[in-house]
């Protein structure tokens, strides 16, 4: 055959592909076209029903879907309004929908290989409540698939709130299969009294999860959580000092001596940022002893401490105040930039001056600020 | 699922040169994007027009003496700006250097682990920060992830959000339309998957900020500084030995406005290819070189032979082409089916790119616009390719290391007629 032939069917050939191509799209989008219309009517007429029954729990006022398009219409909008749905409405929407054939089908989907599919199955299972599948959902905490694992714990979370929390932390402290963060906004989704899940953490031998119990302590404003901070302070991994001085920042002074005295000592920690969140630590803690550290860590080596510590000075008050404008004069250069930098920013968007009482303090900062910046201060 | 899960702090660099006429809309725009938390940082290049006037009245900005860490050289910044209103503004005023020499300041003085690029001619998608950024939450090792970009010419636009997609008028921009979903569709899925992506546009990428300062940041004296900064980093981590990933995202939309004339898209083009050819010989000692992995064997080959020299070939292809025919060395029929040839096949791959669309994303829904894709995709073959190719030709061939300045651009307002200048960087 000659090159000229292979040419021609190599042409015929892309040219059929491409008449395909283009009469398949065209077929689709002409019948997408219609089902959207139809789709969109539907939810709709469905959507009207529902706010209707929302407001008046009225139950003759639903829509009990009759075939495959209505089902999915339903169930979409039911998905979308999930999380303004409580059980007993919920549970009912689900019978509406048909139990057991939204049961099937999420079974179905997780057995999937289709990793979309299965995703999808286990985010219906958590916005359902399908507690058949929780079984499988624990067992599928196993994937390496990091989405997967964030939507399987939520889901379980939604199904069973802190039941299976120990389970789900100890899987994803394996091999670090999920991010800290999203950890956190997981266990903010539990309502639930969980100090007895976190007194188990704390007793794991496991950093990851201990880090994890002692931001949550604070975050959630147990003050259960100080004796392991006092403890914690101490541990060998900086992760853990960090998150009890998170915790600690959480919590507050709350005015106990011991506690204070343990997480102060970290001033003299070998680890930068543990330095650091103790400067942001100290910014809740209103004590002349505060005011000194931070002046102290103004002259750390590492420059994100020093500029953690002006901005913490500058939550201190008149007295905090005092020392930042001592700092104006400081032999280093960021510290004096910095503490610079606070002042101005005070006076600019926290009408500083204007704020401060005729005083010795007021004639301090006055005499300190250099002409630059009242000039700024004064065009503003 | 997406919206509930944990996204880092992002700083968004905006760099804006010449911007008076769309700066403010595109801020606007940027505040009321669906993102945990964020700052703007917005880098005045020594703009010749009202741009920082218009900056400082519209968010009541104050200047303000701030100590930051110039951990990569800049022109010298005259001012730091921040926002009386609103908390998540940074405006930095400095003499003019150019995009990259913009986007270093900015990165300088970003305050979050994560940094975007967003050109202030262009628009987001209110949900695409979250889409784009979701990698990095998923794979530690992400270090670079880009999203789509497409032409929004003609769009309906309010408060700086797309209310309705158009194709667009003018034939010129339908062209690019079905170049970019080529672009982007085709070749960037591709490469990212076997992770040898090399360009992450600049209108849309969002980096970690300590590997951009590492790989020292944004390359002043070259035009194509997106694609430079990849390879950049790129190197840097194969060279440090360190696990690394860019990945590219189809999903997440970012809309800006392409050329709608010749002169401008001639312009556009030309710069694009002397920033390939600067980035391509720059990093000469990657290609075949097995020390690179799969970018230094397979994606360094491809930008130097196909993207780079490539359209030499092809010039050289026509015109022995149209002499091979002239002398009778092959008949007409052979000339026309080998053409046609070359149409079908661009066209499939065309038609393929507008199918992926279509399945994945439907940004174009009509089916008159559909038709008209698919019309364009055919109708590029008769002069639209073969008059880009002839730009990148007389691109390599006027080649020559030089230093960067902002594209000229004839940029409309979004909803307005009036023009002003700027750059463009997009595919």
């Amino acid at each position: 055959m000659l090159i000229k032939d292979y040419i021609l069917h190599l042409f015929l050939f892309m040219l059929a592909v491409n008449i395909f191509l283009f009469l398949f799209l065209l077929v689709k989008k002409i019948y997408m076209k219609r089902l959207n219309k139809k789709e969109e009517d539907l939810r709709e007429k469905y959507e009207e029903k529902l706010m209707e029954y929302m407001r008046h729990q009225d139950k003759t006022q639903l829509i009990i879907p009759s075939n495959k398009l209505e089902r999915k219409v339903f169930q979409e909008l039911l998905l979308s309004y999930s999380s303004f749905l409580t059980g007993n409405t919920k549970e009912l929407l689900r019978n509406a929908l048909g139990k057991e054939s939204v049961i099937g089908e999420i079974k179905k989907n997780l057995k999937s290989k289709n990793p979309w599919k299965k995703r999808i199955a286990t985010y219906q299972a958590g916005e359902f409540g399908v507690n058949e599948v929780s079984t499988k959902l624990l067992k599928q905490l196993e994937t390496n698939d990091r989405e997967l694992i964030y939507i399987t714990a939520r889901a379980l979370i939604k199904i069973g709130g802190k039941t299976y929390l120990k389970e789900i932390l100890r899987e994803v402290a394996k091999g670090n299969k999920m991010e800290k963060n999203n950890i956190l906004i997981l266990i903010e989704m539990i309502d639930e009294d969980i100090k007895d899940t976190l007194e188990v953490m704390m007793l794991e031998q496991n950093s990851f999860i201990n880090a994890l119990a002692l931001e949550i302590y604070g975050k959630r404003q147990y003050v259960e959580g100080v004796k392991w901070i006092k403890k914690m302070v101490l541990h060998s991994l900086k992760e853990v000092r960090i998150a009890a001085l998170k915790g600690g920042y959480a919590l507050g002074d709350i005015g106990d001596k011991d506690y204070l005295n343990r997480i102060v000592a970290l001033e003299k920690d070998k680890e930068w940022e543990v330095r650091a969140f103790l400067t942001k630590f100290l910014k809740n803690v209103k004590t002349e002893e505060s005011i000194n550290i931070l002046v102290r860590l103004m002259k750390d080596p590492n420059w994100l401490v020093r500029h953690n510590a002006a901005i913490a000075l500058n939550k201190q008050g008149e007295r905090g105040l005092r020392a930042l404008i001592e700092l104006l004069d400081s032999e280093d250069r960021f510290a004096r930039d910095k503490a610079r930098e606070v002042i101005h920013k005070e006076i600019i968007f926290h009408e500083l001056l204007s704020k401060l009482e005729e005083g010795s303090l007021k004639n301090k900062l006055l005499q300190r600020i250099d002409t630059t910046l009242l000039e700024v201060t004064e065009n503003s | 699922m997406i919206s509930s899960s944990y996204t880092p702090p992002l700083s968004i660099i905006v760099p804006c040169y010449n911007e008076v006429q769309t700066i403010v809309d595109n801020i606007k725009a940027l505040l009321s994007l669906e993102y945990g938390e964020f700052q703007l940082v917005i880098v005045n290049d020594g703009s010749k027009d009202e741009t920082l006037e218009i900056l400082i009245k519209e968010f009541e900005l104050e200047k303000i003496d701030m100590p930051y860490r110039r951990q990569i050289n800049t022109k010298k910044v005259k001012g730091v700006y921040l926002s009386t209103i609103i908390d998540s503004i940074i405006v930095l005023d400095k003499e003019n250097g150019g995009k990259a020499d913009a986007l270093n300041a900015g990165i300088n003085i970003a305050e979050y682990p994560l940094i975007t690029a967003i050109d202030a001619d262009s628009i987001i998608e209110r949900n695409s920060l979250v889409k784009v950024v979701r990698p990095f939450v998923e794979n530690p090792h992400v270090v670079v992830s880009g999203g789509v970009v497409r032409p929004v010419n003609n769009a309906i636009i309010s408060n700086g959000f797309i209310e309705e997609i158009r194709l667009g008028k003018k034939s010129l921009v339908r062209f690019q339309i079905v170049e970019y979903l080529r672009a982007f569709l085709f070749g960037r899925i591709g490469w990212g998957v076997i992770n040898t992506l090399l360009i992450i546009s600049g209108a849309f990428g969002v980096f970690n900020k300590k590997v951009v300062i590492e790989a020292g940041g944004y390359t002043q004296d070259t035009i194509g500084e997106d694609m430079e900064l990849i390879v950049k980093i790129y190197r840097k981590m194969k060279e440090n030995g360190k696990k690394y990933k860019i990945v590219f995202v189809p999903d997440p939309v970012c809309w800006t406005q392409v050329p709608e004339d010749k002169k401008t898209l001639k312009n556009q083009r030309k710069r694009w290819h002397k920033g390939l050819m600067d980035t391509m010989l720059n990093h000469v000692k990657m290609l075949f070189n097995p020390k690179y992995g799969a970018v230094g064997l397979i994606a360094m080959p491809y930008f130097f032979f196909i993207e780079m020299i490539g359209p030499v070939i092809e010039i050289i292809g026509y015109v022995f082409f149209i002499l091979s025919f002239w002398y009778g060395i092959i008949s007409f029929e052979f000339a026309f089916i080998f053409f046609g040839f070359a149409v079908v096949y661009g066209v499939f791959l065309s038609s393929g790119a507008i199918l992926l669309d279509e399945y994945n994303f439907k940004k174009y829904d009509g089916i008159w616009e559909y038709l008209l894709l698919i019309a364009y995709s055919i109708l590029e073959n008769f002069g639209y390719r073969q008059l880009t190719t002839w730009w990148r030709f007389v691109a390599f061939w006027q080649y020559k290391r030089s230093g960067n300045k902002w594209g000229d651009m004839n940029r409309k307002a979004f909803n307005s007629n009036a023009t002003n200048e700027g750059y463009n960087s997009k595919l």
